[in-house]
Protein backbone atom coordinates (compact mmCIF):
# COMPACT_ATOMS: atom_id res chain seq x y z
CA UNK A 1 0.00 0.00 0.00
CA UNK A 2 2.85 2.64 0.95
CA UNK A 3 4.22 1.87 -2.40
CA UNK A 4 1.53 3.00 -4.10
CA UNK A 5 1.30 5.97 -1.56
CA UNK A 6 5.25 6.63 -2.80
CA UNK A 7 4.13 6.57 -6.43
CA UNK A 8 1.70 9.07 -6.06
CA UNK A 9 4.56 11.25 -3.83
CA UNK A 10 6.91 11.17 -6.54
CA UNK A 11 4.36 12.67 -9.19
CA UNK A 12 3.30 15.46 -6.36
CA UNK A 13 6.88 15.77 -6.27
CA UNK A 14 8.22 15.18 -9.96
CA UNK A 15 5.51 18.58 -10.54
CA UNK A 16 7.21 20.70 -7.49
CA UNK A 17 10.53 19.94 -8.50
CA UNK A 18 9.90 21.10 -12.06
CA UNK A 19 9.56 25.06 -10.87
CA UNK A 20 12.08 27.56 -9.94
CA UNK A 21 10.61 30.78 -8.24
CA UNK A 22 11.91 34.31 -7.64
CA UNK A 23 13.18 35.56 -4.89
CA UNK A 24 14.77 38.94 -5.87
CA UNK A 25 13.77 40.90 -8.32
CA UNK A 26 15.04 44.06 -10.67
CA UNK A 27 13.69 46.57 -13.20
CA UNK A 28 15.29 46.99 -15.97
CA UNK A 29 15.55 50.27 -18.57
CA UNK A 30 17.51 50.12 -21.82
CA UNK A 31 18.97 53.43 -23.64
CA UNK A 32 19.80 52.07 -27.71
CA UNK A 33 22.40 54.25 -29.11
CA UNK A 34 22.93 54.89 -32.88
CA UNK A 35 25.34 56.14 -35.27
CA UNK A 36 23.42 56.77 -38.71
CA UNK A 37 21.90 53.32 -39.45
CA UNK A 38 23.62 51.31 -37.18
CA UNK A 39 23.10 50.57 -33.03
CA UNK A 40 26.56 50.72 -31.71
CA UNK A 41 25.03 49.21 -28.52
CA UNK A 42 22.94 50.73 -25.16
CA UNK A 43 22.97 51.38 -22.22
CA UNK A 44 21.32 48.88 -19.19
CA UNK A 45 20.20 50.44 -16.17
CA UNK A 46 18.97 48.20 -13.59
CA UNK A 47 16.99 48.89 -10.42
CA UNK A 48 17.69 46.16 -7.94
CA UNK A 49 14.81 45.17 -4.91
CA UNK A 50 15.37 46.74 -1.71
CA UNK A 51 16.37 43.54 -0.19
CA UNK A 52 19.15 42.81 -2.80
CA UNK A 53 20.35 46.70 -2.66
CA UNK A 54 20.31 47.03 0.82
CA UNK A 55 22.34 43.40 1.56
CA UNK A 56 24.97 45.18 -1.58
CA UNK A 57 24.37 49.13 0.28
CA UNK A 58 25.41 47.66 3.69
CA UNK A 59 28.81 45.70 2.40
CA UNK A 60 30.30 47.83 -0.23
CA UNK A 61 29.18 51.51 1.08
CA UNK A 62 31.77 51.33 3.28
CA UNK A 63 32.20 55.19 4.52
CA UNK A 64 28.26 54.89 4.45
CA UNK A 65 28.13 58.76 2.90
CA UNK A 66 25.35 57.05 -0.19
CA UNK A 67 27.82 56.93 -3.02
CA UNK A 68 29.95 54.18 -4.22
CA UNK A 69 33.52 55.90 -5.22
CA UNK A 70 35.48 54.35 -7.51
CA UNK A 71 37.14 51.77 -5.12
CA UNK A 72 33.91 50.74 -3.96
CA UNK A 73 32.27 50.08 -7.21
CA UNK A 74 34.99 47.83 -7.93
CA UNK A 75 33.79 46.26 -4.75
CA UNK A 76 30.02 45.91 -6.07
CA UNK A 77 31.29 44.74 -9.60
CA UNK A 78 33.39 42.24 -8.86
CA UNK A 79 31.08 40.46 -5.45
CA UNK A 80 27.92 41.45 -7.14
CA UNK A 81 27.95 41.69 -10.76
CA UNK A 82 30.64 40.26 -12.62
CA UNK A 83 29.12 36.66 -12.04
CA UNK A 84 26.54 37.39 -14.17
CA UNK A 85 29.13 36.61 -16.72
CA UNK A 86 27.90 33.15 -16.27
CA UNK A 87 24.42 33.93 -17.36
CA UNK A 88 25.49 36.37 -20.18
CA UNK A 89 24.56 39.11 -17.96
CA UNK A 90 20.74 37.52 -18.51
CA UNK A 91 20.88 39.67 -22.05
CA UNK A 92 19.59 37.87 -25.31
CA UNK A 93 19.92 39.67 -28.38
CA UNK A 94 18.04 38.34 -31.69
CA UNK A 95 18.44 39.63 -35.08
CA UNK A 96 17.46 37.78 -38.02
CA UNK A 97 20.59 35.97 -37.99
CA UNK A 98 19.71 34.70 -34.85
CA UNK A 99 20.09 35.13 -31.27
CA UNK A 100 23.35 35.67 -29.36
CA UNK A 101 24.20 36.86 -25.72
CA UNK A 102 26.97 39.61 -24.98
CA UNK A 103 30.56 39.10 -24.92
CA UNK A 104 31.23 41.73 -22.79
CA UNK A 105 29.96 44.25 -21.23
CA UNK A 106 31.59 47.99 -19.91
CA UNK A 107 31.35 51.01 -18.14
CA UNK A 108 29.80 49.05 -15.18
CA UNK A 109 28.83 51.77 -12.29
CA UNK A 110 26.75 50.90 -9.22
CA UNK A 111 24.68 54.06 -7.49
CA UNK A 112 22.12 54.44 -5.01
CA UNK A 113 18.95 56.35 -5.81
CA UNK A 114 16.80 56.27 -2.64
CA UNK A 115 17.10 52.82 -0.77
CA UNK A 116 17.98 51.33 -4.45
CA UNK A 117 20.80 50.44 -5.82
CA UNK A 118 21.10 51.05 -9.36
CA UNK A 119 23.53 49.08 -11.73
CA UNK A 120 24.41 51.05 -15.31
CA UNK A 121 26.63 49.18 -17.91
CA UNK A 122 27.12 49.47 -21.73
CA UNK A 123 26.79 46.36 -23.95
CA UNK A 124 28.55 47.12 -27.35
CA UNK A 125 26.94 46.03 -30.68
CA UNK A 126 29.21 47.66 -32.63
CA UNK A 127 30.15 44.74 -35.72
CA UNK A 128 27.42 43.18 -35.13
CA UNK A 129 25.30 44.92 -38.23
CA UNK A 130 22.22 45.81 -35.91
CA UNK A 131 20.19 48.74 -36.51
CA UNK A 132 17.24 48.14 -38.89
CA UNK A 133 15.34 45.40 -36.99
CA UNK A 134 16.85 43.77 -33.79
CA UNK A 135 15.59 42.94 -29.81
CA UNK A 136 16.84 42.73 -26.73
CA UNK A 137 15.49 40.53 -23.83
CA UNK A 138 16.75 40.76 -20.05
CA UNK A 139 15.42 37.33 -19.06
CA UNK A 140 17.00 35.25 -15.57
CA UNK A 141 16.83 31.53 -17.06
CA UNK A 142 17.74 30.90 -13.46
CA UNK A 143 14.17 32.41 -12.14
CA UNK A 144 16.54 33.27 -9.15
CA UNK A 145 15.09 36.49 -10.29
CA UNK A 146 11.89 37.96 -11.49
CA UNK A 147 12.67 40.89 -14.28
CA UNK A 148 10.30 43.92 -15.45
CA UNK A 149 10.94 46.61 -17.61
CA UNK A 150 10.22 50.23 -16.69
CA UNK A 151 7.34 52.09 -17.67
CA UNK A 152 9.28 53.96 -20.22
CA UNK A 153 11.32 50.43 -20.53
CA UNK A 154 13.42 51.97 -23.47
CA UNK A 155 14.57 55.23 -24.90
CA UNK A 156 16.63 55.67 -28.67
CA UNK A 157 19.40 57.92 -29.34
CA UNK A 158 20.63 59.04 -32.39
CA UNK A 159 24.56 60.47 -32.69
CA UNK A 160 24.61 61.98 -36.10
CA UNK A 161 22.91 64.88 -36.63
CA UNK A 162 19.49 64.81 -38.80
CA UNK A 163 20.19 60.87 -38.76
CA UNK A 164 17.15 58.84 -38.20
CA UNK A 165 15.77 58.26 -34.67
CA UNK A 166 14.49 54.34 -33.90
CA UNK A 167 11.43 53.45 -32.85
CA UNK A 168 10.67 50.64 -30.26
CA UNK A 169 7.89 48.55 -28.47
CA UNK A 170 7.40 46.00 -26.04
CA UNK A 171 6.52 42.65 -27.04
CA UNK A 172 6.74 39.40 -26.08
CA UNK A 173 7.21 37.21 -29.72
CA UNK A 174 5.75 33.60 -29.49
CA UNK A 175 7.80 32.59 -32.67
CA UNK A 176 11.13 33.18 -30.96
CA UNK A 177 11.69 31.53 -27.56
CA UNK A 178 14.76 31.29 -25.65
CA UNK A 179 15.99 27.77 -25.04
CA UNK A 180 18.48 27.28 -22.19
CA UNK A 181 19.75 24.22 -19.66
CA UNK A 182 18.70 24.44 -16.27
CA UNK A 183 21.19 21.74 -15.42
CA UNK A 184 24.15 24.25 -16.92
CA UNK A 185 23.16 27.52 -16.20
CA UNK A 186 25.45 28.44 -13.74
CA UNK A 187 28.73 27.36 -15.91
CA UNK A 188 27.30 27.28 -19.22
CA UNK A 189 26.58 30.68 -21.29
CA UNK A 190 25.52 28.74 -24.79
CA UNK A 191 22.98 30.26 -26.49
CA UNK A 192 20.52 27.63 -28.16
CA UNK A 193 19.25 28.54 -31.19
CA UNK A 194 16.90 25.12 -31.41
CA UNK A 195 15.34 22.71 -28.89
CA UNK A 196 17.05 19.77 -27.60
CA UNK A 197 16.79 17.07 -25.10
CA UNK A 198 16.59 18.36 -21.73
CA UNK A 199 16.88 22.35 -22.69
CA UNK A 200 13.53 24.63 -21.29
CA UNK A 201 11.91 26.84 -23.08
CA UNK A 202 11.08 30.53 -22.44
CA UNK A 203 8.96 33.34 -23.75
CA UNK A 204 10.41 36.44 -22.10
CA UNK A 205 9.45 39.76 -23.03
CA UNK A 206 11.81 42.10 -25.54
CA UNK A 207 12.20 45.55 -26.38
CA UNK A 208 12.20 45.55 -30.50
CA UNK A 209 14.03 48.35 -32.02
CA UNK A 210 13.13 49.13 -35.91
CA UNK A 211 14.08 52.01 -37.71
CA UNK B 1 10.92 5.25 0.08
CA UNK B 2 8.54 7.60 1.34
CA UNK B 3 11.47 9.12 3.79
CA UNK B 4 13.73 9.47 0.24
CA UNK B 5 10.90 11.40 -1.13
CA UNK B 6 10.83 13.67 1.75
CA UNK B 7 14.53 14.57 1.98
CA UNK B 8 14.28 15.26 -1.78
CA UNK B 9 11.41 17.50 -1.32
CA UNK B 10 13.38 19.95 1.04
CA UNK B 11 16.33 20.30 -1.44
CA UNK B 12 14.24 21.42 -4.13
CA UNK B 13 13.76 24.71 -2.88
CA UNK B 14 15.06 27.08 -5.37
CA UNK B 15 18.33 28.34 -7.05
CA UNK B 16 21.92 30.08 -5.70
CA UNK B 17 21.79 33.95 -6.13
CA UNK B 18 23.04 34.78 -10.03
CA UNK B 19 24.54 38.18 -8.62
CA UNK B 20 27.09 36.68 -6.17
CA UNK B 21 29.94 35.61 -6.19
CA UNK B 22 33.21 36.81 -8.79
CA UNK B 23 33.58 35.99 -12.32
CA UNK B 24 36.12 33.78 -11.82
CA UNK B 25 35.08 32.31 -8.36
CA UNK B 26 36.05 29.06 -6.88
CA UNK B 27 32.80 28.33 -4.87
CA UNK B 28 30.58 24.93 -5.82
CA UNK B 29 27.39 25.68 -8.44
CA UNK B 30 23.89 25.26 -7.37
CA UNK B 31 22.05 22.32 -7.53
CA UNK B 32 20.06 22.39 -10.83
CA UNK B 33 16.31 23.09 -11.02
CA UNK B 34 14.04 23.38 -13.81
CA UNK B 35 12.90 26.87 -14.46
CA UNK B 36 9.02 28.05 -15.55
CA UNK B 37 7.49 30.88 -13.86
CA UNK B 38 5.80 30.04 -10.30
CA UNK B 39 2.45 31.27 -9.84
CA UNK B 40 1.65 34.43 -8.11
CA UNK B 41 5.70 35.79 -8.20
CA UNK B 42 4.81 38.95 -9.23
CA UNK B 43 2.31 39.36 -6.59
CA UNK B 44 4.64 37.72 -4.13
CA UNK B 45 7.56 40.13 -5.05
CA UNK B 46 5.11 43.16 -4.53
CA UNK B 47 4.03 42.33 -1.04
CA UNK B 48 7.65 42.21 -0.36
CA UNK B 49 8.26 45.34 -1.90
CA UNK B 50 5.25 46.09 0.84
CA UNK B 51 6.93 44.79 4.01
CA UNK B 52 10.30 46.33 3.16
CA UNK B 53 9.11 49.80 2.57
CA UNK B 54 6.65 49.26 6.00
CA UNK B 55 9.93 48.13 7.49
CA UNK B 56 11.75 51.75 6.84
CA UNK B 57 8.17 53.37 8.00
CA UNK B 58 8.91 52.12 11.00
CA UNK B 59 12.50 52.91 11.72
CA UNK B 60 10.81 56.52 10.60
CA UNK B 61 8.11 56.82 12.57
CA UNK B 62 7.95 59.43 14.92
CA UNK B 63 4.95 58.47 16.88
CA UNK B 64 3.57 55.63 18.38
CA UNK B 65 0.25 55.36 16.27
CA UNK B 66 2.80 55.44 12.77
CA UNK B 67 4.83 53.05 14.27
CA UNK B 68 1.88 50.61 15.42
CA UNK B 69 0.59 50.81 11.75
CA UNK B 70 4.35 50.01 10.74
CA UNK B 71 4.54 47.16 12.24
CA UNK B 72 0.93 45.93 11.41
CA UNK B 73 2.07 46.48 7.75
CA UNK B 74 4.59 44.44 8.23
CA UNK B 75 3.21 41.73 9.84
CA UNK B 76 0.13 41.52 7.30
CA UNK B 77 2.61 41.84 4.58
CA UNK B 78 5.06 39.45 5.70
CA UNK B 79 2.15 37.05 6.58
CA UNK B 80 0.56 37.34 3.06
CA UNK B 81 4.25 37.06 1.39
CA UNK B 82 4.94 34.00 2.84
CA UNK B 83 1.52 32.37 1.84
CA UNK B 84 2.20 33.59 -1.64
CA UNK B 85 5.41 32.58 -1.88
CA UNK B 86 4.84 28.77 -0.01
CA UNK B 87 2.00 28.46 -2.64
CA UNK B 88 4.96 28.43 -5.12
CA UNK B 89 6.88 25.24 -5.32
CA UNK B 90 9.37 23.21 -2.63
CA UNK B 91 8.78 24.55 0.93
CA UNK B 92 7.84 21.30 2.17
CA UNK B 93 3.84 21.04 0.60
CA UNK B 94 4.58 17.40 -0.85
CA UNK B 95 6.63 16.40 2.92
CA UNK B 96 3.57 16.90 4.40
CA UNK B 97 1.16 15.51 1.79
CA UNK B 98 3.18 12.46 2.03
CA UNK B 99 3.07 12.16 5.87
CA UNK B 100 -0.49 12.35 5.94
CA UNK B 101 -1.10 9.79 2.91
CA UNK B 102 1.36 7.13 4.29
CA UNK B 103 -0.43 7.10 7.74
CA UNK B 104 -3.17 7.58 9.73
CA UNK B 105 -3.91 11.17 11.73
CA UNK B 106 -5.69 13.00 13.83
CA UNK B 107 -7.54 16.05 12.66
CA UNK B 108 -4.97 18.31 13.99
CA UNK B 109 -2.28 16.67 12.54
CA UNK B 110 -1.72 18.03 9.44
CA UNK B 111 -2.26 21.41 10.90
CA UNK B 112 0.72 20.90 13.43
CA UNK B 113 3.05 19.26 10.36
CA UNK B 114 2.20 22.34 8.56
CA UNK B 115 3.64 24.78 11.52
CA UNK B 116 6.15 22.54 12.56
CA UNK B 117 8.15 22.85 9.15
CA UNK B 118 7.49 26.12 8.47
CA UNK B 119 8.57 26.65 11.71
CA UNK B 120 11.82 24.71 11.66
CA UNK B 121 12.27 26.27 8.16
CA UNK B 122 12.38 29.55 9.96
CA UNK B 123 14.79 28.84 13.04
CA UNK B 124 16.96 27.83 10.21
CA UNK B 125 17.13 30.97 8.23
CA UNK B 126 17.56 32.75 11.77
CA UNK B 127 19.93 30.65 13.48
CA UNK B 128 21.91 31.00 10.06
CA UNK B 129 21.88 34.16 9.77
CA UNK B 130 22.78 35.04 13.57
CA UNK B 131 25.70 32.33 13.19
CA UNK B 132 27.43 33.55 10.46
CA UNK B 133 26.83 37.23 12.40
CA UNK B 134 28.42 36.20 15.62
CA UNK B 135 30.91 34.43 13.96
CA UNK B 136 31.68 37.49 11.61
CA UNK B 137 31.36 40.16 14.64
CA UNK B 138 29.09 42.26 11.90
CA UNK B 139 25.47 41.11 9.82
CA UNK B 140 26.09 37.99 7.92
CA UNK B 141 26.45 38.92 3.96
CA UNK B 142 23.76 37.71 1.71
CA UNK B 143 27.00 36.18 0.08
CA UNK B 144 28.18 34.35 3.34
CA UNK B 145 24.24 33.12 3.40
CA UNK B 146 24.19 32.00 0.08
CA UNK B 147 26.95 30.39 0.14
CA UNK B 148 26.19 28.11 3.00
CA UNK B 149 22.75 27.25 1.38
CA UNK B 150 24.64 26.33 -1.39
CA UNK B 151 26.81 23.84 0.28
CA UNK B 152 23.48 22.35 1.79
CA UNK B 153 21.53 21.90 -0.70
CA UNK B 154 24.36 20.01 -2.73
CA UNK B 155 24.97 17.95 0.02
CA UNK B 156 21.37 17.22 0.49
CA UNK B 157 21.03 16.00 -2.85
CA UNK B 158 24.04 14.09 -3.45
CA UNK B 159 23.04 12.23 -0.22
CA UNK B 160 19.65 11.52 -1.83
CA UNK B 161 21.53 10.35 -4.87
CA UNK B 162 23.19 7.35 -2.79
CA UNK B 163 20.25 7.16 -0.49
CA UNK B 164 18.23 5.84 -3.35
CA UNK B 165 20.55 3.99 -5.25
CA UNK B 166 21.42 1.67 -1.89
CA UNK B 167 17.60 1.11 -2.23
CA UNK B 168 17.47 0.72 -5.22
CA UNK B 169 20.01 -1.97 -5.30
CA UNK B 170 18.42 -3.61 -2.28
CA UNK B 171 14.81 -3.88 -3.94
CA UNK B 172 16.50 -5.51 -7.10
CA UNK B 173 18.04 -8.07 -4.65
CA UNK B 174 14.68 -8.66 -3.21
CA UNK B 175 13.44 -9.10 -6.91
CA UNK B 176 15.84 -11.52 -7.56
CA UNK B 177 15.66 -13.63 -3.97
CA UNK B 178 11.54 -13.87 -5.07
CA UNK B 179 10.26 -11.76 -2.71
CA UNK B 180 7.61 -9.13 -3.47
CA UNK B 181 5.19 -6.52 -1.55
CA UNK B 182 2.25 -7.75 -0.31
CA UNK B 183 0.87 -5.68 2.37
CA UNK B 184 -2.15 -7.26 3.37
CA UNK B 185 -2.40 -8.46 6.97
CA UNK B 186 -0.84 -11.49 6.51
CA UNK B 187 1.57 -10.61 3.84
CA UNK B 188 5.13 -12.02 3.50
CA UNK B 189 6.70 -9.05 5.41
CA UNK B 190 4.05 -9.03 8.09
CA UNK B 191 3.51 -5.56 7.47
CA UNK B 192 0.20 -3.81 7.23
CA UNK B 193 -1.13 0.14 5.99
CA UNK B 194 -1.29 0.50 9.70
CA UNK B 195 2.50 0.22 10.69
CA UNK B 196 1.99 3.70 9.66
CA UNK B 197 0.18 4.44 12.32
CA UNK B 198 2.52 3.54 15.17
CA UNK B 199 4.55 5.90 17.23
CA UNK B 200 7.56 4.56 16.03
CA UNK B 201 7.08 4.69 12.46
CA UNK B 202 4.71 8.07 12.61
CA UNK B 203 7.93 9.62 14.25
CA UNK B 204 10.08 8.76 11.43
CA UNK B 205 8.15 10.70 9.28
CA UNK B 206 8.06 13.81 11.85
CA UNK B 207 11.41 13.51 12.01
CA UNK B 208 11.70 13.28 8.12
CA UNK B 209 9.55 16.17 8.24
CA UNK B 210 11.82 18.23 10.37
CA UNK B 211 15.12 17.13 8.95
CA UNK B 212 13.51 18.68 5.37
CA UNK B 213 12.80 21.93 6.43
CA UNK B 214 16.36 22.33 7.46
CA UNK B 215 17.43 24.07 4.38
CA UNK B 216 16.78 28.01 4.97
CA UNK B 217 14.59 30.21 2.46
CA UNK B 218 16.37 32.61 0.49
CA UNK B 219 12.90 34.95 1.03
CA UNK B 220 13.12 34.46 5.06
CA UNK B 221 16.88 34.90 5.02
CA UNK B 222 16.76 38.06 2.61
CA UNK B 223 13.57 40.00 4.99
CA UNK B 224 16.17 38.94 8.00
CA UNK B 225 18.95 41.08 7.03
CA UNK B 226 17.14 43.79 5.97
CA UNK B 227 16.07 44.34 9.03
CA UNK B 228 19.30 43.67 10.39
CA UNK B 229 20.98 46.57 8.09
CA UNK B 230 17.78 48.67 9.87
CA UNK B 231 18.84 47.31 13.04
CA UNK B 232 15.59 46.37 13.81
CA UNK B 233 16.26 42.19 14.62
CA UNK B 234 13.19 41.55 16.87
CA UNK B 235 11.14 42.78 14.10
CA UNK B 236 13.01 41.03 11.84
CA UNK B 237 12.74 37.90 13.37
CA UNK B 238 8.80 38.89 14.06
CA UNK B 239 8.39 39.51 10.19
CA UNK B 240 10.34 35.77 9.85
CA UNK B 241 7.65 34.26 11.84
CA UNK B 242 4.66 36.17 10.14
CA UNK B 243 6.34 34.76 6.98
CA UNK B 244 6.16 31.32 8.09
CA UNK B 245 2.75 31.42 9.98
CA UNK B 246 1.49 32.29 5.92
CA UNK B 247 3.82 29.46 4.38
CA UNK B 248 2.43 27.11 7.37
CA UNK B 249 -0.92 27.80 6.45
CA UNK B 250 -0.23 26.66 2.57
CA UNK B 251 1.54 23.43 3.91
CA UNK B 252 -0.85 22.28 6.22
CA UNK B 253 -3.28 22.81 3.16
CA UNK B 254 -1.49 20.07 1.35
CA UNK B 255 -1.33 18.21 4.31
CA UNK B 256 -5.41 18.09 4.60
CA UNK B 257 -5.47 17.67 0.92
CA UNK B 258 -3.90 13.77 1.36
CA UNK B 259 -5.90 13.76 4.60
CA UNK B 260 -9.14 13.88 3.51
CA UNK B 261 -8.21 11.84 -0.02
CA UNK B 262 -6.28 8.98 1.58
CA UNK B 263 -9.06 7.14 3.51
CA UNK B 264 -11.42 6.76 0.13
CA UNK B 265 -8.04 5.89 -1.36
CA UNK B 266 -6.60 3.39 0.43
CA UNK B 267 -9.71 1.58 1.00
CA UNK B 268 -9.90 0.41 -2.63
CA UNK B 269 -6.81 0.08 -3.09
CA UNK B 270 -6.24 -2.25 -0.44
CA UNK B 271 -9.08 -4.77 -2.23
CA UNK B 272 -6.64 -5.14 -4.57
CA UNK B 273 -3.46 -5.62 -2.91
CA UNK B 274 -2.45 -9.16 -2.61
CA UNK B 275 -2.77 -9.12 -6.53
CA UNK B 276 -0.42 -5.89 -7.36
CA UNK B 277 2.20 -7.17 -4.58
CA UNK B 278 4.76 -8.03 -8.01
CA UNK B 279 3.78 -4.99 -9.95
CA UNK B 280 4.63 -2.90 -6.68
CA UNK B 281 8.06 -4.23 -6.08
CA UNK B 282 8.94 -3.03 -9.88
CA UNK B 283 6.89 0.24 -9.29
CA UNK B 284 9.20 0.96 -5.90
CA UNK B 285 12.29 0.02 -8.02
CA UNK B 286 11.07 2.28 -10.87
CA UNK B 287 10.76 4.95 -8.04
CA UNK B 288 13.92 4.72 -6.93
CA UNK B 289 15.30 5.42 -10.03
CA UNK B 290 13.76 7.80 -10.71
CA UNK B 291 14.76 9.86 -7.52
CA UNK B 292 18.46 8.56 -7.66
CA UNK B 293 18.63 9.82 -11.62
CA UNK B 294 16.86 13.24 -10.33
CA UNK B 295 18.76 13.61 -7.43
CA UNK B 296 21.80 13.08 -9.38
CA UNK B 297 20.76 15.17 -12.06
CA UNK B 298 20.52 17.90 -9.37
CA UNK B 299 23.37 17.74 -7.69
CA UNK B 300 25.54 17.16 -10.70
CA UNK B 301 26.65 20.85 -11.61
CA UNK B 302 27.45 21.02 -7.16
CA UNK B 303 29.44 17.83 -7.17
CA UNK B 304 31.63 18.83 -10.65
CA UNK B 305 32.27 21.80 -9.51
CA UNK B 306 33.55 20.57 -6.09
CA UNK B 307 36.45 19.29 -8.12
CA UNK B 308 37.82 22.41 -9.33
CA UNK B 309 37.69 23.83 -5.99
Amino acid sequence: MKQFACILTLAVLAADFSFAHPHMSLESRLEFEYSGAVCTGFWADWTLDPYFSASIIQENDLDRNKRFDAKENVGVHDTAFANLRKFGWFTYIRSASGRFAPEKVERFTASIKGDRLVYRFFVPLEGKGLGKDFSVAIFDSTYYCAVTYSVEAAVTRQAVAGGPLPGWKRETNKKYPVYYNPGGAATDGTVYKEWKAGLETAYPEEIRVRL
Amino acid sequence: MLALSILMLAAASGRANPFLGAADSAAPAPVAVSGGAAPFAATQLSFRDKVAAAFSAFKEAEDGAAGSAALGAILAGAFAYGLLHAAGPGHRKTVVFSLFLARKARWWEPLAAGFLTAGIHAAVGVSLVGILSLLSGAVASLAGVEGMRIWMEGITFAVLALVALILAIRTVRGLLAGKTHSHGPHGPHGVTEEDGEDGVAGGKLYAFAAVSSLVPCPGATMLLLFALYLDLPLLGVLGVLAMSAGMAIVISAAGYLSWFGRSTLFHRLKARERTIGLISSWLELGSFLFMFSLSLYAAWPFLASLTAL
